[in-house]
């Protein structure tokens, strides 16, 4: 017997159309665009690497390290890295709890985490400002400038940070934590070996979805700080908005770039396939 | 539950339908338009004028049109849409702006019928300020006058919005008030390289132009003289000066509460910023709302008496222009715009919505809104003189003392002087003072947006 094929075969292949034009069209073609500002000339549209050399090559009589570009790089990675640590350090034990507590209703104790997201960010970073200056920390100096920041940062990535720690942690399977303890580990080891490890996909995943934001996210910089504190994200905001499109294309380029490596490095890319957990990543 | 969302999906996409037929179906021409938000009456484009414009029009010339209305923050992202090829007809960007524009091709000249005074119809030429006209003929750019491409909307001045009990008179005559300690962390700049470039030339040249000052009082130089060197001055980006200028602003962030573009308004209402470095629309703006609240304010609303002042060295003078765009597909519809537009009677409509100053200058302005607005009461007694024949009188020539026509000099409160009427009509001993900015050449630009980069990393 023979099973004939429909001409159309809809395969579930054809499912990932969408999401590949989507990708062609949000995310390939804006890289190429700025790949091509970045290698040509502003005036005559020619291929040059004079926008990377110039970069690079500081301002006046200063060194590049000495510029405010290298100083505001700086500035936004410890921001940055700041942000994703605290954001991490509050959202594991919140996303950690939720998961394994005996409530029934975990949703709705997820949703007092995710419903802050429905106003608009803009409105809950004027909010929080408001009561930083109630507090008197607002602009109190430069080191309460950053630190505000941090803060702001820290409370409006939060919740891209509990989703998918938590989304990785409800997926574990008890059985493993049961095997450990019969073979006689305590709670604390148990969670150290078999939770923290099973989690990191969850870990990984929320860390990428805060990091980059945190770098270029210059509306909360700005309305924390009273536009005292900058970001790079606000240094290429200025660059298109002056009419340097060569040098912000180059400076996004550059920090791209070096988002990749940082994803490499922590082990971002197979992050998934290393502990099997399918669909916690966001991405 | 799914037939509800199916039935309701449904007739959400039957709806959209209808809305995109309806929208198909509209084959009127269209003029598109693009503009500041906030910057008409009515609001964007819901106004009432676009859709009395569209009746006007129909009227006039028995065609239909259709007004398609965009919005834009700044200049700069007009700039961007113009460059990205974005197709509008009609535009209003700053001076500085159309000039780079026309400069590089993106803009053509008015329609030569336009500028007929024997049409009643064209409402602009007829009822333009002589002050504007005068303006208009005196800056050109690539050996051209403005008047031949550009049609004023609004202008006005920038200068300091403060706190007259708690800031020194005499600190904000001068640009030295963004450097003086007493205001330290109380004083904010405004958050966009030309103004504040424009901000560190007048501190950088502040004992230069006080000694202009002198010489054009004393006689010695003549109005388009002064203004002439002013102009030059304030637009001087050679290297050497923009290093003195970055020493004198790196100077400046210390002692400032910040860089801001709209965000100062609610603290400088708020009494949490003593003076604030303003255009003079938002500078009525917020002495409007410090005095008086917001129409929803609360029984307990404490309102706060601020005023306004030009330093007296130098300060900036800005024009927003009507330009038509290169590739404008009816050049007559769009300056019939700018005529509807420049209807005395609209023009007093826009002000009263927006704040900002009309370029038009005819007897229904000066009657409807100014003497509406700021003619004292017969009874004050501290009522002082206020003199706009530069602006409203027609004939009304300086040097000649005939032309000078008492119909336009009326009796305000004497608070005015500092307040709103300032920031809306200086006087015209003020204006001489006040130059346009120009925009920066390309390697200006390059270097003043690594200057920019410096100065706003602190």
């Amino acid at each position: 017997m023979t099973i004939t094929k429909p001409k159309l075969h809809f395969s579930r292949k054809l499912l990932a159309i969408p999401y590949a034009i989507f990708l062609l069209v949000f995310v390939l073609v804006p890289l190429l665009i700025i790949l091509y500002y970045a290698f040509t000339n502003g005036d005559t549209g020619a291929f040059t690497f004079e926008n990377f050399i110039n970069f690079f090559s500081g301002t006046g009589k200063q060194t590049f390290f000495e510029s405010s570009r290298f100083k505001t790089i700086v500035q936004s990675l410890f921001i940055s890295v700041m942000s994703t640590l605290l954001c991490l350090l509050i959202a594991y034990p919140v996303a950690y709890i939720i998961a394994n507590c005996k409530i029934k209703n975990k949703t709705g104790l997820l949703l007092l985490f995710i419903v802050p997201m429905w106003v608009n960010f803009v409105l809950r970073i004027n909010a929080l400002k408001e009561l930083f200056s109630w507090i008197g920390i607002y602009l109190k100096s430069d080191t309460w400038n950053i630190v505000n920041t941090i803060l702001g940062m820290t409370y409006d990535f939060l919740p891209f940070m509990i989703l998918p720690i938590y989304t990785t942690i409800t997926k574990i399977d008890k059985s493993y934590l049961e095997a450990a303890k019969d073979l006689g580990a305590t709670p604390a080891r148990a969670f150290l070996k078999v939770t923290l490890p099973l989690s990191k996909a969850g870990i990984m995943s929320g860390v990428s979805m805060v990091f980059l934001p945190a770098m270029t996210n210059y509306v909360i910089s700005n309305y924390m700080t009273f536009n005292h504190t900058k970001i790079i994200g606000a240094f290429i905001d200025e660059c298109f908005k002056n009419d340097l499109w060569n040098l912000g294309s180059v400076t996004a380029l550059i920090l791209l770039t070096f988002m990749f490596i940082i994803t490499g490095l922590t082990g971002g890319f197979n992050a998934e396939s290393e502990t099997g957990a399918r669909g916690t990543s966001l991405w | 539950m799914k037939k509800v969302i199916a039935i309701a999906l449904a007739g959400a996409v039957g709806i959209t339908g209808l809305v995109l037929t309806n929208f198909i179906r509209d084959d009127r021409p269209v003029l598109k338009i693009a503009n500041c938000a906030e910057y008409i009456a009515g609001g964007d484009e819901d106004s009432y004028l676009l859709r009395e414009f569209e009746a006007w029009y129909e009227e006039q010339t028995g065609k239909q049109i259709r007004v398609e209305y965009c919005i834009y923050d700044e200049n700069e992202t007009l700039y961007n849409m113009l460059k990205m090829g974005d197709h509008f007809d009609l535009v209003c960007p700053s001076d500085y702006m159309f000039m780079k524009l026309f400069a590089e091709g993106r803009i053509q000249k008015l329609p030569e019928w336009f500028f007929d005074t024997s049409n009643t119809d064209n409402y602009y030429i007829k009822n333009l300020s002589p002050f504007i006209k005068q303006t208009y003929e005196n800056n050109e750019i690539a050996d051209t006058p403005w008047k031949e491409f550009a049609a004023g909307y609004m202008w006005g001045t920038t200068g300091f919005v403060y706190n007259p009990e708690e800031v020194d008179e005499e600190d904000v005559q001068s640009w030295n008030a963004f450097t003086n300690a007493k205001y330290a962390k109380k004083i904010t700049a405004k958050n966009n390289i030309r103004d504040s470039y424009f901000t560190g030339l007048a501190m950088h040249y502040d004992a230069e132009l006080r000694d202009l000052k002198a010489q054009y009082e004393a006689g010695s130089l003549s109005y388009l003289e002064y203004q002439n060197i002013l102009k030059q001055m304030m637009n001087d980006t050679s290297p050497e000066t923009m290093n003195a200028v970055k020493t004198k602003l790196m100077s400046m962030t210390r002692n400032l509460y910040g860089f801001e573009t709209d965000e100062g308004k609610n603290d400088t209402i708020a009494g949490k910023i003593l003076v604030n470095y303003q255009w003079s629309g938002d500078a009525v703006y917020i002495m409007d709302t410090a005095e008086y609240g917001e129409e929803e304010e609360s029984e307990n609303f404490e309102s706060l008496i601020l005023n306004y002042a030009i330093p007296e060295t130098v300060s900036n003078l800005w024009f927003d222009s009507w330009v038509i765009t290169k590739n404008c597909n009816d050049v007559d519809a769009a300056a019939m715009f700018i005529n509807f537009i420049s209807k005395p009677e609209n023009a007093v409509e826009n002000m009263n919505y927006i704040g900002y100053t009309s370029c038009i200058g005819s007897e229904t302005v000066f009657t409807n809104f100014v003497l509406d607005y700021y003619s004292a009461e017969d009874d004050d007694d501290e009522a002082v003189e206020y003199d706009l024949n530069y602006f409203f009188n027609p004939s009304y020539d300086k040097n000649n003392p005939s032309t000078h026509d008492d119909t336009y000099v009326f009796k305000t409160p004497a608070d005015q002087i500092k307040r709103q009427l300032f920031a809306q009509y200086p006087d015209e001993n003020t204006l001489a003072r006040c130059v346009a900015m120009e925009y920066f050449d390309t390697d200006a630009n390059s270097r003043a947006n690594s200057m920019w980069s410096d100065i706003t990393f602190f």
